[in-house]
């Protein structure tokens, strides 16, 4: 199949794939079959990607996650056609969309930078693409109509892009993108140069947009919170590899390894030997000899060592002798709506356990006070590594 | 009272006010004086001596004259009446045909050769501005003898061709090795405002283009072109202007056979022995200058006043 015969391919399942909307959910939109990603050659070689498979459903807020220089941008150009796989397959909608540039891919992006173009107004900017695909000036003009209201910019169509403040330049970049009816929508870190109170705003703003245009999005971002606050399902990348990809809750209580359970909000991590494996749970041995239930994980076997991750809101103060282990609180930090308390245990080492500051709570605790510590068996959960 | 603190604040403010515009004057004093010494003056002798008389053996006469103006248009006839005469008008303007076609050539030539440098990883771009200047470190004159060599009848061109059995070209003496070597000669001009105005474009607003569909043909148009303009007019301006005035290279190149206005010039202070005529056609040509580029931006301004109605449109 040629270039054009395909990008008509792809833009005309546009139409039919919207008309069907929310109800194809589960459909894989985007397939990702062991792409890697090589820069430079020799001893300048980095790898940016090591065997990556991933699916994307169709209209879901899908989000990768990870450090800078994980790899999770260059995954992301890869989509948007500026760079191309060293191996492996980009299917969109089963259609391979290997070697297509990225002007004829049905796939648009809104840039970290926002890229938007300094000779042009406002209204150029938010039609260029339209203007790029022979779309008649009185359609563009009412599609730049549409997508200002849409990110209600309506009235700012002659400014300049100068003229406008960042959160106002991150509204056209978004309406820009958007116009041109991709099939993916493209986010890379897009909330990233914006202040706090504003990238809140466009957090909501973004998921908005999202569900009122039925859209799918890839969303690229080294902030956990964000992640987890916006999408559908996300991938934690490290190091060019996917570590572990589902729902936030997912990702959040039953995180895969260290490097999710650590970097995707606070962790203790607690090493430990299997003491014994039942149905469903599985008792552990900490270095104080203390014995723990916890989760079971497949796999496991008696006298393996093993990681633990106890998440510090999961856990909570009593009284020494009703604690499952016990230490001595060394330092705690006031946050408002809850403490956050460090324990010694001996031979353990720190336990965080943050507790809500709500009425009638567990009462004055102070640095130096002998304390036990208390979780549930389902908070304990075993790591793969 | 409160009238009378305003009137105390303002005196108070004028004064500061005078004391800045005085510091002013002092700081740009010495760069006025420069520009003084090396423009004011020469052009206001200039423009003095044209309206002199001009001396038997050179030199000039001080008294008023509008001669030379005059001679510009019209040739005086043996009976002191004026014929018209338009010999040094086509000059004027073959010297224009041959510097617009330089310029235009250079454009098109420094265009990809400065999209080229500033693709390049910046440790070479450094390498290729220095080789883009290298013609400089040599004397024009001899850079203007050896395309003689290259060009002329039994040249290296010639030989080359008549050694394959194929027919002589006419290369020296006539437009063609005119324009060849003020495009040589120029054409760094054109290269190196266009590669500044490309080397500092972003090009994230390139794969933002065609992100949004636009091929490499709508990309250069559309963002490559308009964002390096000022780069272009600059390269245009810097390359038009010098090829109106250029001497060495249409006595060499031309064979003093086809004059521009440079050389012109260069005849009444050399054999015509007319200085006040001499300085009269600097005069045309500078007004001729100004003119055009005045003319130049006039359409610019235009032309961005119908990109505000077409946006107008849009939005």
């Amino acid at each position: 199949m040629n270039e054009a015969a395909a990008y008509h391919a792809l833009r005309t399942a546009t139409a039919s794939a919207s008309a069907e909307g929310a109800q194809t959910v589960t459909r894989n939109l985007i397939e990702l079959r062991e792409i890697s990603k090589v820069f430079g050659s020799g001893r300048d070689e980095v790898r940016a990607l090591e065997t990556v498979s991933l699916n994307i459903r169709e209209g879901e807020f899908f989000t990768l996650l990870g450090p800078s220089g994980c790899g999770k941008t260059t995954l992301l150009r890869l989509l948007a056609g500026f760079e191309q796989p060293t191996a492996g397959q980009i299917l969109l909608d089963g259609t391979e969309l290997g070697g297509l540039p990225p002007y004829r891919r049905p796939v648009n992006t809104v840039f970290q930078s926002y890229a938007l173009f300094p000779h042009m107004s406002v209204a150029e900017n938010v039609g260029f693409g339209l203007e790029m695909h022979g779309v008649p000036w009185e359609r563009i003009r009412e599609r730049v109509d549409e997508m200002l209201a849409l990110v209600q910019l309506e009235g700012y169509a002659r400014r300049k892009p100068a003229q406008l403040s960042g959160g106002q330049q991150q509204r056209v970049a978004l309406a820009r993108a958007l116009a041109n009816h991709p099939r993916v929508l493209l986010l890379d870190e897009p909330l990233s140069a914006l202040d706090l109170k504003l990238r809140k705003e466009m957090q909501l703003e973004l998921k908005r947009l999202q569900k009122e245009t039925g859209l799918t999005f890839v969303f690229v971002t080294h902030d956990q919170e964000e992640a987890l606050t916006m999408s559908d399902r996300v991938a934690v990348m490290n190091a060019g590899e996917v570590l572990q990809s589902g729902t936030p809750r997912a990702i959040y209580e039953d995180p895969d390894n260290r490097f999710v359970a650590d970097f995707i909000g606070e962790t203790n991590l607690i090493e430990a030997t299997v003491d014994a494996v039942g149905e469903g749970g599985a008792r552990f041995r900490l270095a104080s000899n203390v014995v723990i239930d916890g989760s079971f994980r497949e796999g496991l076997a008696e006298g393996r060592e093993v990681t633990l991750a106890l998440r510090p809101e999961r856990a909570g103060l009593t009284a020494p002798a009703d604690g499952i282990v016990q230490g001595e609180v060394i330092n705690m930090v006031y946050f408002g709506t809850d403490t956050l308390y460090e324990v010694a245990i001996e031979e353990v080492g720190v336990l965080h356990v943050r507790t809500q500051n709500t009425a009638g709570g567990i009462g004055e605790i102070g640095v130096g006070d002998a304390v036990g510590v208390d979780f549930l068996t389902d908070a304990v959960r075993v790591l793969r590594d | 009272m409160a009238t009378d603190a305003a009137t105390v604040a303002s005196g108070e403010e004028r004064r500061a006010r005078r004391r800045e515009g005085w510091r002013r004057f002092v700081l740009i004093s010495p760069a006025m004086a420069i520009i003084a010494a090396i423009m004011l003056i020469p052009l206001g002798l200039m423009l003095t001596y044209s309206f002199l008389e001009s001396g038997r053996y050179g030199g000039v006469v001080w008294e008023f004259s509008t001669e030379a103006y005059i001679g510009f248009l019209f040739e005086r006839q043996l009976d002191e009446s004026l014929a018209f005469t338009d010999s040094y008008i086509r000059i004027f303007g073959r010297s224009f045909g041959l510097s617009f076609a330089t310029m235009a050539i250079a454009l098109l030539l420094a265009f990809p050769a400065a999209m080229f440098m500033a693709l390049q990883p910046p440790k070479y771009r450094a390498i290729l501005i220095f080789l883009v200047t290298i013609p400089f470190w040599t004397n024009l004159l001899v850079r203007n003898y050896a395309w003689i060599l290259l060009l002329r009848d039994f040249g290296l061109i010639n030989n080359t061709l008549l050694n394959l059995g194929l027919p002589q070209l006419p290369l020296m003496y006539n437009n063609f090795a005119i324009t060849l070597g003020l495009v040589y000669s120029f054409i760094p001009f054109m290269v190196l405002p266009i590669y500044a105005s490309l080397e500092k474009l972003d090009w994230r607003l390139v794969e933002a283009g065609q992100d949004l569909g636009a091929n490499r043909l709508q990309s250069l148009r559309r963002i490559i072109l308009p964002l390096a303009k000022p780069g272009i007019i600059a390269g245009c301006i810097l390359v038009f202007v010098p090829s109106l005035g250029a001497y060495i290279t249409p006595e060499l190149l031309g064979g003093g056979q086809r004059l521009m206005i440079g050389n012109l010039i260069q005849l009444q202070f050399g054999a015509s022995q007319n200085w006040p005529f001499g300085s009269a056609l600097a005069f045309i040509l500078l007004a001729t200058v100004l003119l055009f580029l005045m003319l130049w931006a006039w359409r610019a301004k235009k032309r961005g006043e119908a990109a505000a109605l077409r946006e107008a449109a849009v939005g």
